[in-house]
């Protein structure tokens, strides 16, 4: 995509109009900063499955900030800074959520490996059954349906940061309920 | 050029959720005024601080030989250090709450330099008496010094975190800092001019230390705070 000072001025001029509150002005600017925004995460972003995640929370980020754009100074700088800064926090929340998520995967790998003798399907769905609603729900959604975190959140009728909050609540509770478990039973 | 694409098309083009990303950001979109400038923001700080000095100084008295101190090289310099740097941190504090901000290490050497520097000063400038007297004096006035630190500093502090609150804040925890810092000095500066004690133990006890003591606090707060914007 070539970019020139032109389609900077539009931008600069849509972003105007966005902060007056013309909704048609804000589309056309989404939908023309998109493809900039999606390669430039891309090319930051090196595990493929967290680019559309980091893309969307960049995005929201942009949403959010767009009041703090001065239109009498030049929109790139400001542009270009907060979606860098977008991007690196959404890399930050990325890689804590991954450290600390509990590999509901592996869990139900196992737990159909070693068959229903040891009783893990059943403490699984103990432990899914103990969550408070909110968070089983978001868990059930995303894991044992496999919906992905829009489709989601729009089924719960939330936000996509509400919904990835109750999973990862569900996922540090899931996780204790199931050591305590695995504790009682030793 | 932009008024040339076909919003339809350009919509179609785009994958499922992006397109219903856009098209629920595009309903959240509501007129909003853009946020004051940083200098804009800043200035606001000075005419507020300047007006929290002056009321707390007509509360609480400025010290008797005051003209003396602010033209004595150590006094007044250690004051005009104090006042620097809490407009400094201010500054920086109101810069990096605005999402196009950028961590550089420059600042925080300056700061940090400068701020050892001022709690070296009552080491290498100033009377040293007893520690043990400074708390016996400290226990006797309810510890005045330090109080009346923590209550200038309290509602610089507020009124610093509401402005930055409202910008956006991609490092809170930063800005929280920088503006502890910036509140904690204006009042440990304020306090300087209504205090005589020019010694080394309570200047550092009474007057800068609730900034050490406490400044987890706007650190812990701002964490918060200032990441609201992006809920």
């Amino acid at each position: 995509m070539d970019f020139n000072d032109d389609q900077w001025k539009t931008w600069a001029q849509l972003m105007k109009l966005t902060q007056s509150g013309d909704k048609a002005a804000y589309e056309r600017l989404l939908l023309e900063i998109s493809p900039l925004v999606f390669h430039f995460v891309h090319k930051r972003v090196f595990d493929q499955d967290h680019v559309e995640d980091v893309f969307q929370d960049v995005l929201l980020s942009f949403h959010k900030a767009k009041h703090s754009y001065r239109t009498d100074l030049p929109f790139p700088p400001w542009f270009f800074a907060v979606i860098r800064n977008a991007v690196w926090a959404a890399l930050k929340k990325n890689y804590r959520i991954t450290q600390r998520e509990v590999p509901l995967e592996d869990l139900l790998e196992i737990a159909a490996l070693e068959t229903a003798e040891d009783g893990i399907d059943d403490r699984i769905h103990q432990a899914m059954a103990a969550l408070p609603e909110m968070n089983r729900q978001a868990v059930e959604l995303l894991k044992l349906k496999g919906m992905s975190v829009d489709v989601a959140a729009k089924t719960l009728g939330i936000s996509n940061a509400a919904l990835r909050v109750r999973a990862h609540r569900g996922y540090a509770l899931l996780k204790k309920i199931l050591v305590t478990q695995a504790e009682k039973s030793e | 050029m932009s008024g040339l694409i076909d919003i339809k098309t350009a919509k179609s083009a785009l994958p499922e959720p992006r397109r219903r990303l856009v098209d629920q950001l595009v309903a959240d979109n509501k007129p909003s005024k853009p946020a004051p400038s940083v200098l804009g923001q800043w200035l606001a700080w000075l005419g507020f601080s300047l007006v929290a000095v002056v009321f707390s100084l007509f509360l609480i008295g400025p010290q008797f030989e005051i003209m003396d101190r602010l033209t004595e090289p150590a006094s007044g310099g250690f004051l005009l250090l104090t006042f620097i740097l809490a407009a400094f941190s201010a500054w920086v504090g109101i810069a990096s709450s605005m999402p196009q901000y950028r961590p550089r290490w420059a600042p925080r050497m300056v700061a940090g330099f400068l701020i050892l520097f001022l709690f070296a000063m009552p080491f290498l400038f100033f009377d040293r008496e007893s520690l043990a007297g400074v708390v016996t004096l400290d226990m006797a006035d309810g510890w005045f010094c330090a109080r009346t630190v923590v209550w200038i500093a309290l509602p610089t502090w507020l009124m610093l975190g509401w402005m930055a609150s409202r910008n956006a804040s991609f490092y809170p925890r930063w800005t929280g800092a920088w503006l502890g810092i910036s509140a904690f000095l204006l009042g440990a500066g304020t306090i300087q001019l209504h205090c005589a004690r020019w010694e080394t133990c309570h200047m550092l006890m009474d007057h800068l230390l609730p900034m050490l003591l406490f400044i987890f606090l706007p650190i812990w707060i701002g964490g918060y705070w200032f990441a609201r914007w992006r809920k």
